[in-house]
């Protein structure tokens, strides 16, 4: 769906556990091979004990709130979280972090779940409520403090870390110029109510889910947008590791320079509904005036959504309080495994 | 007129597994009486000190368990104030006997602590402090920011703190009753497990079980005396406190009991003070008036405190080495200071009990006949 | 362990806007815990696990939880003193 009216990110935040496992000492642990190296992950972020959804959500938000003026704030009406690991199964994460930001009680609000695309859909909505002047600003988030099953595949790759997007109407940094999504019955990844892990299909996760949906979203959105991959300066495909993300964007047809700054998950994991989103943010900490960017998140069970956004004139005036945000929080703590398996305990 | 202490009893102090809250009571109480050779028929009013049988054994109404101990069921009350507990129970009986609605009552103060894991022990003491204010602290974090303080504004040493562990230690292998009988030397000290910043495993009291009970008199004995009594109050939460170097609390009650009696700091032999923690001994004795302020880490290092020095601090061995059950060690330090006059070792003694972080401050001056 | 009745809850939550993000200076510090001055008022906060801050330090207050959840009770969120980075 193309849009006509101005509509987009006012600001951005992110956050990232500061504590880091390397894969080397998660293989080291299950007497394995490195399964790190051929995903393409070297490092992953693990929250703290005392870190879990809804204080990565406040952290992020926090960020992107602390550089608009105090109208923004007081004007935010809709606030949607996507998180595959809300703290609670009822009761929202959404009302704790309204209420550590002190946000106005005029507030449309809801939990989302749809795997790693979560984030991305909590954003679409979000530009949506803005867009039908439903809510004068609002703030998506994505964010997971993610599960593994200790020894499966997984443990290699599931992080934590979120970021956050304010969406308004009034003078926008980065315009959203196009967004679609998809959505089919492919069971490719699930958790069952009382599990503590998810379960997933092994090579079924490839190419029927993640390949097929991120695919049909970016034909359909280069379509309505009337771009081509060459049109973009940068692109962000959803990143479980860095193998799927890579290949994808070959057979679109980008390359790697697009690709420079969408593959933190080299050094961060998979953020699940964080992914996408701190992706964009990592993006926008480098991008400049007038930039295209194509975004692409993928969430199992499956579906994709899609955005296309263009930095606004001004983005670089207003860049000066944007100087790598996701980078600096990128920290160098790295812990033991036997400290690790603590931690997610929890 | 003037109060006298009739008879003291201080229970083993310790874990004593064997031992309920109920039989620390009843050996306390009944104990304290035999010794003041009374029938318990004399006894008007019951007085007990306890600060934790609510939330480690949900049992409160402590008056009317100890009252049903006498066949004559005597009314009794219950007294909390923190570790402050045995001392508010001995003011508060005090008034009773002072107002001449009784002549003859009895104080008991009892803890049962070692029932429960070390967590909820930490957990319950904790509520001491000011719960919302001083959220996640424990009281080992809060004497640990005094302790900071008073090592940057007197450049109190590691070993400072240590000697008076090591001082209060030695003392107690002279007490019988006390739950340690084991000396250390300054290394131990400093060497012990870090518990926070910059209190170790043994510049902290221990987890104790115990009971002490005194029966106390408005009639005209030949019994060591209450000279004066004194209670003052503090902000509960350190963030709004005036100082962080000396406890106004303590200060303001030694004034009162020095202003009561004509007795000054320099006329005490022997006193009883409240060292939660090697910190607060420190604090004690500077607030007391035996030494000036920042001078008491110095004073304990150089052997000033203990025999032969300029005053005996801890006799008992204190809370540190003799053990501090909450609730019980308010009276105790009463029972042992009043048992030393009668023995005549002394003729006039001092004690003081604090509550939290010293929010409370309890001061008793007692003295032989003068 | 019994978790926070929800009246307590709700109260604490309150409070929460006031600190968030606010930068104070360490007065006193221990393990896991300061005596931190903000905007000229004083504060014990618990401090985020790994720092250790000392005397005169920078902290910001952060959003975290405030003790391990129970299976089933609410969970209990505040604020800690984290070391400001320059």
């Amino acid at each position: 769906m193309p849009t006509k009216t101005d509509v987009g990110i006012i600001s951005y935040g992110a956050y990232l556990p500061r504590l880091l496992i390397k894969t080397e000492a998660i293989a080291l642990a299950n007497n394995s091979p490195n399964l790190g190296t051929c995903l393409g992950v070297n490092s992953k972020t693990v929250p703290d004990f005392d870190e879990d959804t809804a204080t990565i959500s406040v952290q992020a938000a926090f960020q992107a709130i602390s550089r608009t003026k105090n109208f923004v704030k007081k004007n935010i009406q809709a606030l949607f979280i996507g998180s595959e690991s809300h703290p609670y199964v009822v009761k929202p994460t959404g009302t704790i972090v309204s209420a550590a930001l002190g946000l106005g009680q005029r507030l449309a609000m809801a939990d989302l779940q749809f795997a790693c695309k979560a984030g991305t859909q909590a954003l679409q909505i979000c530009l949506s409520y803005v867009k039908s002047g439903m809510a004068k600003y609002g703030l998506a988030i994505g964010a997971d403090t993610a599960q593994s099953c200790p020894g499966d595949a997984l443990e290699y790759t599931a992080g934590a870390g979120g970021a956050a997007f304010i969406v308004g109407t009034k003078q926008p940094i980065v315009k959203l110029l196009a967004t679609t999504s998809v959505a089919t019955d492919t069971p490719d990844f699930w958790r069952r109510p009382k599990q503590n892990y998810p379960q997933h299909a092994g090579r079924f996760s490839g190419q029927p889910a993640y390949f097929y949906h991120s695919s049909y979203a970016t034909r359909q959105i280069l379509d309505q947008a009337g771009l081509s991959p060459a049109d973009f300066d940068y692109c962000l495909f959803h990143t479980p590791n860095a193998k799927f993300p890579k290949a994808f964007a070959q057979e679109m047809g980008f390359t790697k320079k697009q690709m420079k700054y969408s593959l933190l998950v080299k050094k961060i994991g998979n953020l699940y509904a964080g992914s996408a989103m701190l992706g964009l943010a990592n993006i926008l900490d480098h991008a400049k005036n007038g930039d295209k960017i194509l975004m692409v998140s993928y969430g199992s069970g499956s579906g994709s959504d899609a955005f296309v956004w263009q930095c606004a004139p001004g983005f670089d005036q207003g860049k000066k309080f944007y100087q790598n945000l996701v980078n600096q929080q990128i920290g160098k703590d790295f812990i033991s495994y036997s400290h690790y398996r603590r931690l997610t305990k929890i | 007129m003037k109060i006298s202490i009739l008879g003291e009893y201080i229970t083993q102090f310790g874990e004593l597994w064997d031992k309920s809250l109920r039989d620390l009571l009843y050996e306390s109480a009944t104990q304290a009486i035999a010794s003041a050779d009374l029938k318990p028929s004399a006894i008007e009013a019951i007085f007990v000190a306890n600060m934790g049988a609510g939330i480690l054994e949900n049992q409160l109404h402590l008056g009317a368990l100890v009252s049903s101990f006498f066949s004559h069921h005597p009314p009794a009350f219950r007294i909390e104030g923190a570790c402050a507990s045995g001392s508010l129970a001995v003011v508060a009986a005090q008034q009773f006997l002072l107002s001449g609605r009784y002549q003859t009552v009895l104080v008991v103060g009892a803890e049962k602590m070692t029932d429960v894991s070390s967590a909820v022990n930490t957990k319950f003491l904790a509520s001491a402090g000011d719960f919302s204010r001083e959220y996640g602290s424990t009281f080992p974090a809060l004497y640990a920011l005094l302790a900071q303080a008073h090592m940057q504004k007197y450049a109190t040493t590691r070993d400072m703190l240590s000697a008076v562990s090591v001082k209060n230690h030695r003392h107690a292998l002279a007490n019988p009753k006390a739950q340690f009988h084991k000396a250390f030397s300054l290394a131990d000290i400093n060497q012990s497990e870090i518990i926070a910043d910059p209190l170790r495993l043994l510049d902290c009291s221990p987890v104790t079980d115990g009971a002490a009970a005194i029966v106390l008199t408005s009639k005209r004995t030949k019994s060591p005396q209450i000279l004066a009594c004194a209670y003052a109050c503090d902000s509960l939460a350190l963030a709004d406190r005036q100082s962080l170097t000396e406890l106004q609390a303590t200060k303001s009650a030694a004034g009162q009991c020095y202003h009561q009696s004509g007795v000054t700091a320099g006329d005490i032999e022997m006193a009883e003070v409240h060292d939660c923690f090697t910190i607060s001994e420190i604090l004690a004795i500077e607030d007391l008036g035996f030494f000036k302020k920042g001078r008491g880490g110095q004073a304990s290092l150089s052997g000033q405190t203990t025999y032969g020095g300029k005053i005996v601090i801890n006799p008992s061995g204190g809370l540190k080495a003799c053990g501090h059950p909450v609730g019980a060690t308010g009276v105790k330090q009463i029972a042992y200071i009043s048992n030393l006059i009668r023995h005549k070792k002394i003729n006039i003694g001092l004690t003081h009990n604090l509550g939290g972080s010293g929010a409370t401050a309890v001061v008793h001056l007692l003295g032989g006949k003068l | 362990m019994t978790s926070i009745p929800p009246p307590v809850y709700w109260r604490q939550t309150k409070n929460w806007q006031n600190l968030l993000g606010k930068i104070g200076t360490v007065i006193l510090a221990t393990t896991n815990f300061v005596l931190i001055e903000i905007e000229g008022q004083r504060y014990e906060l618990m401090t985020v696990t790994g720092d250790h801050l000392k005397p005169k330090d920078k902290a910001v207050c952060v959003f975290r939880r405030l003790s391990l959840p129970t299976p089933s009770g609410l969970i209990e969120y505040g604020l800690k003193a984290h070391v400001l980075k320059s």
